[in-house]
């Protein structure tokens, strides 16, 4: 099905006599059945209002495979990566190893903060990732008028995407 | 007096020579243990027969096409217009990458209508994971290619430029957690 | 000329329409996969394309289908071991799975409980097997096609439907 998908796709942009002895159609289905997509949207919170920032991104992988989000701000740089990961029972867990670099107080060294986390997952379910934090010190969110960072991270099988693209 | 097993599996394929086949037959239908495993041999090899199989039929079908593809050739069973070759090497964690190089050589030949010089890849793995795309094609639909690897989508890395207004703190630990865990009204 | 190419022509259309079911019902017992049988027997018939000198009767076609075929599973085999042991020494210590292309592919084709214990005989048993079962092929002419002793072929028969047995059984176990 997915072979025909691919086929199908392939026709379409008129690539028809593409011959099949070198294009090796085993490797490529199976690297399709584990491709995955991630979306990504990051958000910039300010304290009880709506999102003042909302930005996506998509990106193909494979389990293992990380994706590397980089946000730079004015007194901050953060790096997340994310890497989706197929265990051994199938199951797949979405690891985000965040580093954090920030300079609260202007003029001031800058802050180091770094982070691991993992979480199981389903496909489509989605996941929030707070690399500054989400709780604590609210009230001093307010009286600094300063912001959070939301990143939302669903993870969907590329094969199913491909496969409702071509119906 | 029993024959061992291995003799009545024999026995079951027709492969015991006349004489003892005959003496075999004999035993056989006096004997409710050898009658037994004969049976549940019979039963096994009616079973693996009866299993449900593909259709060879579009296998062959396909067959067809691509025989007919190389007779289309001559002898040497390639197209004679490649002028370049390159190897791309990409480490299999990059694989998903080769979908989209597939997708996008294709959408060359499309896009500079090459119906008689269609770009042809082979994707062979190496070991320790390492994958091979090789891809014959005219050289300026080669440098188009390679230029094309620079977009976006080949990369794994996203920026995101953070609004210039916002100053941001360390609100506690990093955390993260289900959507559908979050507590409270808030509709992020 | 042209008379002779048509001649080679029609013999070889005769050779894949008679054998090709054959071929690919022994190369999907073998492999267990249904894109991986069509694989060997497109290079297997391909090559017999290639060498452009037929064989003397279909019987020796189809015994020399069946060996290449054979051979090219059995290579599979070992460069999917290679590639498997090459993997696991040079992956990184994270302890997930890693799996190629081609496992995917194999995990992802239902299976009947047939196929399953058939995939897991060890495969000179389940070649054997496989050339009695679902090409009526006599012991004599397997062991030709293997290069081995026709003794050799009934020991490794009965061996197979030994194993076979106790395999299937465990699956209904485990089935329920």
């Amino acid at each position: 099905m997915v072979r025909r998908g691919l086929l199908l796709l392939m026709l379409i942009v008129g690539v028809a006599s593409l011959a099949a002895e070198d294009l090796d159609l085993n490797d490529l289905e199976g690297l399709l059945d584990e491709a995955l997509q991630l979306n990504i949207t990051a958000k910039v919170l300010p304290p009880n209002d709506q999102p003042v920032y909302d930005v996506r991104s998509s990106k193909l992988t494979i389990p293992g495979r990380s994706i590397a989000v980089k946000m730079v701000g004015e007194n901050v740089r953060v790096d997340v990566v994310l890497t989706p990961y197929l265990a051994d029972n199938n199951e797949l867990v979405l690891v985000a190893q965040g580093q954090v670099w920030l300079s609260e107080v202007p003029e001031e060294a800058v802050k180091y903060h770094a982070t691991i986390k993992s979480l199981p997952i389903e496909l489509g379910e989605k996941v929030l990732f707070f690399p500054l934090g989400l709780d604590g010190r609210l009230s001093e969110l307010a009286e600094t008028q300063s912001f959070t960072i939301q990143l939302e991270i669903e993870v969907l099988a590329y094969k199913e995407l491909l496969k409702a693209a071509v119906q | 007096m029993c024959p061992d097993k291995e003799t009545l599996s024999a026995y079951l394929d027709g492969e015991i020579e006349l004489p003892w086949r005959e003496r075999l037959g004999k035993h056989i239908k006096e004997c409710p243990a050898c009658q037994e495993y004969l049976d549940s041999l019979r039963q096994l090899s009616g079973r693996l027969r009866a299993d449900p199989e593909p259709d060879a039929g579009p296998s062959l079908e396909r067959l067809k096409h691509r025989l007919a593809a190389r007779a289309a050739y001559p002898a040497s069973g390639r197209p004679p217009i490649w002028r370049r070759r390159i190897t791309l090497p990409l480490p299999l964690a990059a694989g998903v990458g080769l979908v989209i190089l597939c997708l996008a050589v294709g959408l060359f030949a499309a896009a500079l209508n090459l119906k008689s010089s269609v770009p042809r890849m082979s994707i062979k793995k190496l070991p320790y994971g390492a994958t091979e795309v090789e891809v014959a094609a005219p050289i300026e639909d080669l440098e188009k290619l390679l230029k094309s690897l620079d977009q976006p989508a080949f990369t794994e890395e996203i920026i995101f430029t953070l609004p210039e207004d916002s100053r941001f703190i360390m609100a506690g630990e990093p955390r993260m957690l289900r959507a559908e865990d979050i507590p409270g009204s808030r509709s992020w | 000329m042209m008379r002779t190419v048509e001649a080679a022509d029609d013999s070889f259309r005769e050779v894949y329409e008679t054998l090709y079911p054959l071929i690919f019902r022994i190369a999907f017992r073998i492999t267990g996969s249904t894109p991986i049988a069509e694989d060997l027997c497109h290079e297997a018939f391909i090559k017999y394309f290639e060498k452009q000198r037929a064989l003397p009767d279909m019987d020796q076609t189809k015994y020399w289908l069946i060996r290449v075929v054979k051979n090219l599973s059995f290579n599979l085999e070992k460069r999917k071991k290679r590639e498997r042991s090459a993997y696991e020494k040079y992956s990184k210590q994270i302890p997930v799975s890693i799996r190629s292309g081609e496992e995917e592919l194999l995990r992802a084709e239902a299976r009947s409980a047939v196929q399953k214990c058939l995939n897991k005989l060890p495969l000179k048993l389940r070649t054997v097997l496989v050339l009695k079962e679902y090409s009526g092929l006599k012991y004599k002419e397997i062991a030709r096609i293997l290069g081995i002793r026709e003794g050799n072929v009934k020991i490794r028969v009965f061996r197979a439907r030994e194993r076979l047995a106790v395999l299937l059984k465990e699956d209904a176990h485990v089935s329920g």
